[in-house]
């Protein structure tokens, strides 16, 4: 009983309905954002974005790497 | 530079990227609304454009969060390794270098170079952006002195 039980909640919660709770998914401001996203630019904003991080991460490899490590990696 | 120094300077290096990262964007972006991740591209004064912005200051936190959190792994390294220096005043600068190296490599990049954002959007690159730089050189400079000074006792 409890497993049939469980098998229907699974069965409602995986119920292809409207998200209630998101009132961004549908509304008519909604498609006019993922539009604007999802432009040519996509991927320069994007790299642009996790540039400067990405950059920086690197730099605390750099310090985090012994010196000696680094010579023999060569 | 002292290999002992190397575990905990990673650690807080990371660290203060991430502090520096996240007031940033909780206190600009967020709490006084002075720009978004590319508000200098999308303008972000009508709704779509703020929830574009949205969207993009969301990738940027996700980034810093994923830098703080390999310091918070590094910190736990440098605790388990054995002759790693723990020094609280080593990680205080290490703090201090990394939001400085924040405000300074986000600042050229973003502000000067790509000019995604600008310090105050509605006057563009300003004496702010500047600023912000010397805010991000005085910590880098501060944190490396105080740096020198505990490696070379």
């Amino acid at each position: 009983m409890r497993l049939v039980l469980r098998l229907a909640m699974i069965v409602v919660g995986a119920w292809p309905v409207r998200g209630f709770a998101c009132t961004m998914c549908h509304s008519p401001q909604a498609v006019s954002v993922r539009a604007r996203l999802l432009q040519p630019d996509l991927w320069f904003n994007l790299c642009a974005t996790l540039l400067p991080l990405l950059l920086l991460a690197w730099m605390i490899g750099m310090v985090a790497t012994p010196s000696t490590s680094r010579s023999h990696a060569r | 530079m002292n290999d002992r120094a190397r575990p905990l300077l990673s650690a807080g290096l990371a660290l203060g990227i991430g502090m520096g990262g996240f007031v940033d964007g909780i206190l600009f972006h967020q709490i006084l609304q002075l720009h978004n991740m590319l508000s200098a591209r999308v303008p972000n004064t009508d709704y779509v454009g703020a929830k574009v912005n949205m969207v993009w200051d969301g990738f940027f936190h996700a980034g810093v969060w994923g830098i703080t959190a390999a310091g918070i792994l590094l910190l736990w390294r440098a605790g388990r390794t054995a002759d790693a220096s723990l020094s609280g005043r080593l990680l205080g600068s290490s703090l201090l270098m990394g939001w400085g190296l924040f405000n300074l490599v986000e600042g050229v990049i973003d502000h000067h170079l790509l000019q995604l954002h600008h310090v105050y959007e509605p006057v563009g690159l300003s004496i702010w952006d500047y600023l912000f730089l010397l805010w991000g050189a005085g910590m880098l400079l501060f944190g490396w002195a105080l740096a020198r000074s505990e490696t070379a006792r």
